[in-house]
């Protein structure tokens, strides 16, 4: 797995993401290993967990481009970007770097080029 | 120190002793401590030369008296080279990296020396074999031709650390990480020996590793790691007992697509969802109720942002956060300029997101042995609102949230009383056509036929507080069941309406406490029961 660095514009804005967003409060040097069952949308019931992961993913995408300047990578489309951070999100024990290395496949974040 | 101690420090195994400058052995050590080779080392020409028996020779460098080693316990010495966030070692021609964040130099204080030793933080990479280390393959490093992971962008390109043999001596041993810094060393040799990390007790990777190995032999088991369980011991109306309480939920989307007016999304998707609640004694079990449901569900969301900044404030907002990462605490973060500027610049940005979803669904629900079944099919709502601009009035009217916010309050969370709008109680609605069979409760109230319910579930979760490093969140659930049109022996009997109320208190850590009230369709009686316990996952 790649470091969780603030030289990443992808853990950068994953965790500013979800730190604005209320899912997770903890300083950038500590989130790195906080996994996905820690965020506030993680609740003790499987019928509506997967329906707060799609509005989580759903508003993580608004977020990203929105909020910072951020593209889908070549070849992802919303569909695309959706469903995998849904996915993930659903797998308790992701971390938050999970998530951001997830979110480099997906978006290009200002900062990395291109 | 401990024998726990000393045998994490011997994990740490490669460590060297300096009989005086220029020249000393290398011990090499297995798992158990037990030196099993001891390797010359001289210095030439600026770098440590490590001498096999069959004459190979591997060069690392060298630092007055001080010396390092990669935290390879067994085997060949890699090639290693540390940057500012990487350790990259190749072994037998692979090319593995690992963050150099959890890194730290130990000191092990010894008769004739000091030995030193570059190890992680949880022990893992001791743990491991040198191999499965490879994660990540980066194309500057890969083989002409050989496949590596997709990187974005020159800049990412720029981070990377160089080939290894494009380093020098002193770039290959010390590298920018400053956690290597000369007066630390030095400041070490005089303090008790450094073995943080080294404590097994201590480092829960020393399990999960190799259980992550077992659970990732097969698709059979990688399925068990998607489930969270919660081990737990409950009491209720005086008897106890211990049980384990699983869930697990994994959602498909088949399709997303942006709405006409371009204002949000909709989509379709196929839910698998199960539950359950085990106690070793059936027979005390206070939830017991097993579900396992497919569902497919149309959905849509609209709302949560609008395009309201430039691109220079949306760089601006990215600043903001980078400069934000820098401190230590969230309070630091919460409390700084940066971070006020950029929650300006997104409640300028974020709004209210309102998700719903129509959908059919099928479940198997029972006790926990499945002696008493109901097969059911049936169709559902949901909702869930997120009011994500906490100065918005669907943020403010979240009643919900006020105990919670008071709390937050109390414990110095928030500066304010301020409902948060992420908390806002995800709905669900249901229409279920009911099969009942085996031995319910219904059938014994002399009614075994098939019903309609109407089911109503809540869900709810707002952090609390951050006390003594640990951060604390509050939980409920409720459900409830009521039948339609239920005969006079079902409502004779009480079995015509169930409901069921959870709160919970759980740490970032796993551990939780819970008080539910009520009954469940297969409970025969309700009450109230606490359970204590942890969450795990594979």
């Amino acid at each position: 797995m790649a470091a969780w660095s603030n030289k990443k514009p992808n853990c950068v804005v994953t965790w500013g993401t979800l730190a604005v967003l209320g899912e997770s409060t903890r300083s950038f040097p500590t989130s790195g290993d906080v996994k996905v069952r820690r965020f506030t949308y993680w609740v003790p019931d499987e019928d509506m967990r997967s329906t707060r992961a799609r509005t989580l993913a759903v508003q993580m995408d608004n977020t990203f481009r929105n909020l910072f300047d951020t593209r889908f990578e070549d070849g992802v489309r919303k569909t695309k970007a959706i469903v995998a951070i849904t996915g993930l999100l659903l797998e308790g024990d992701k971390t938050m770097n999970d998530l951001a290395e997830l979110n480099d496949d997906l978006y290009r974040f200002l900062g990395e080029g291109g | 120190m401990s024998a726990m101690r000393a045998i994490g420090a011997a994990l740490a195994a490669l460590t060297c002793t300096s009989a005086g400058l220029g020249q000393g052995q290398v011990e090499l050590m297995d798992e158990g401590g037990t030196s099993v080779r001891l390797l010359e080392w001289t210095v030439e020409d600026g770098a440590a030369v490590l001498r096999w028996p069959d004459g190979t020779e591997v060069a690392f460098g060298e630092r007055e008296n001080a010396f390092w080693t990669a935290p390879f316990p067994t085997g060949r010495l890699p090639d290693w080279a540390l940057d500012a966030d990487e350790l990259a070692v190749r072994i037998d021609g692979v090319d593995a990296r690992m963050p150099a964040d959890g890194l730290y130099a130990t000191t092990f204080p010894t008769a004739d020396g000091v030995r030193w030793a570059l190890a992680d933080a949880e022990l893992s990479a001791p743990l491991l074999p040198p191999a499965p280390l490879t994660l990540r393959v980066p194309e500057s490093m890969a083989e002409p031709g050989a496949e590596s992971e997709a990187t974005t962008g020159p800049s990412a390109a720029d981070e990377r650390p160089r080939p290894l043999d494009a380093l020098t001596p002193a770039e290959r041993l010390f590298g920018s990480l400053s956690l290597l810094d000369r007066s630390d060393l030095h400041a070490s040799l005089d303090e008790p020996p450094d073995t943080r990390g080294l404590d097994l007790l201590e480092a829960p990777n020393t399990i999960n590793t190799p259980l992550a190995r077992m659970f990732e032999s097969g698709p059979t088991l990688r399925f068990l790691q998607d489930v969270e369980w919660r081990f737990q011991t409950f009491e209720r109306d005086g008897d106890s007992g211990l049980g384990l309480a699983f869930d697990y939920s994994k959602t498909k989307p088949l399709s997303i697509k942006d709405l006409a007016d371009g204002r949000g999304v909709e989509g379709h998707a196929l839910d698998l969802r199960a539950e359950g609640h085990l106690a070793f004694d059936n027979d005390i079990n206070p939830s017991d109720f097993t579900s396992y449901s497919l569902g497919f569900e149309y959905f849509r969301s609209t709302g949560g942002a609008v395009p309201a900044l430039t691109k220079e404030e949306k760089r601006r907002a990215q600043q903001l956060v980078q400069e934000a990462t820098e401190y230590e605490t969230w309070d630091e973060v919460a409390r700084s300029g940066e971070w006020r500027e950029f929650k300006d610049l997104a409640r300028r940005v974020l709004s209210t997101q309102v998700y719903w979803e129509l959908g059919l669904n099928a479940a198997l629900e029972g006790d926990q042995d499945m002696t008493e079944r109901n097969f059911v099919l049936g169709a559902h709502a949901a909702l869930d609102v997120k009011a994500w601009n906490d100065r918005s009035n669907a943020a403010l009217l979240n009643l919900f949230d006020y105990p919670a916010a008071i709390l937050r309050l109390l414990t110095g969370y928030d500066e304010t009383l301020l409902p948060r709008g992420n908390t806002i109680p995800t709905v669900l609605i249901g229409l279920d056509t009911v099969s009942p069979d085996g031995d319910t409760p219904r059938a014994e109230a002399g009614d075994s036929s098939n019903y309609e319910r109407v089911r109503l579930e809540l869900a709810y979760k707002a952090p609390i507080g951050i006390v003594d490093g640990k951060e604390y969140a509050l939980t409920a659930l409720y459900r409830k069941y009521f039948e339609l049109d239920a005969s006079d022996d079902v409502k004779g009997a009480g079995l015509d309406e169930y409901q069921y109320f959870t709160l919970g208190l759980e740490t970032n850590d796993g551990l939780f406490a819970t008080y539910s009230n009520g009954q469940l369709p297969f409970d025969d009686d309700g009450g109230e029961f606490y359970e204590i316990g942890w969450k795990f996952g594979f």
